[in-house]
């Protein structure tokens, strides 16, 4: 079994970003503990604004992506220097910037580069997106 | 901490998006864990290393200025692929900091040497 991270630095509404969780997806179905991380760096960051609200006939991913959280292991860190200069705040960032309201969709985290840096060390595969 | 031999891929004009700073800030905080890193610079990449860009002009800083620092960073693998530099008109003197100019062949060698490839 090899270890991965997916690493998404495709805009949330691209076909791309759906095709990383597509590939998120399988590798949990087929093998949980192979994919424990999935870091969104760029304007991939937008996926965790928990206010995206896509018309109800469309498919939702950031939804989709909770599902995938909370069904699995896996762990969506989303770039906090990266989603602080879009708008992608928790409530203490948020708070500690002076704005009275936050959007960090639940099931994401707000992580650095540094912790990317540290979890792609110990695997096998990086997938970029 | 395992070491991988990183490769980070610049393809986007400066000023024109985010992608650039976004790949050189990975690239420091790699190497501040002290991951191998290369930087490669091919297409509209390799404007990033132009000289006098004036990021104020476009209302963005000039993050272009940090590329000068890589050395402090002991990153000192920087190559860019010469038939790039000739569509952009740009010689080896033009950029700021001092690359390794490399044809098609060696790009795809030195890539190669590389286990993990970022684009940005």
């Amino acid at each position: 079994m090899s270890q991965f991270i997916i690493f998404i630095t495709a805009n949330a509404d691209s076909q791309d970003s759906f095709n990383a969780y597509q590939l998120a997806k399988s590798l949990l179905e087929q093998n949980s503990e192979q994919l424990k991380t999935v870091f969104f760096y760029g304007n991939a960051v937008h996926i965790a604004n928990q206010l995206r609200t896509p018309p109800s006939d469309e498919f939702d991913l950031t939804a989709a992506w909770q599902s995938l959280a909370e069904d699995y292991k896996v762990k969506l860190i989303i770039c906090s220097a990266a989603a602080q200069r879009r708008g992608v705040l928790n409530k203490s960032e948020a708070q500690y910037h002076g704005h009275s309201q936050y959007n960090l969709a639940t099931g994401f985290h707000i992580g650095g580069l540094a912790e990317y840096v540290t979890l792609q060390a110990d695997c096998d595969k990086v997938v970029q997106f | 901490m395992i070491q991988h031999s990183h490769a980070i891929i610049f393809k986007q004009a400066p000023l024109q998006n985010q992608s650039g700073q976004d790949g050189l800030e990975l690239a420091l905080t790699l190497a501040t864990f002290e991951q191998p890193v290369a930087l490669f610079f091919t297409g509209a990449g390799v404007l990033q290393l132009s000289r006098n860009i004036q990021g104020e002009l476009a209302g963005r800083k000039t993050y272009t200025d940090a590329f000068k620092s890589l050395e402090l960073y002991d990153i000192d693998q920087i190559y860019v692929c010469e038939s790039s530099l000739s569509e952009f008109a740009l010689s080896g003197d033009q950029l700021t900091i001092e690359v390794d100019i490399l044809d098609n062949q060696a790009w795809r060698d030195k890539l190669a040497e590389h286990d993990r490839a970022l684009t940005f």
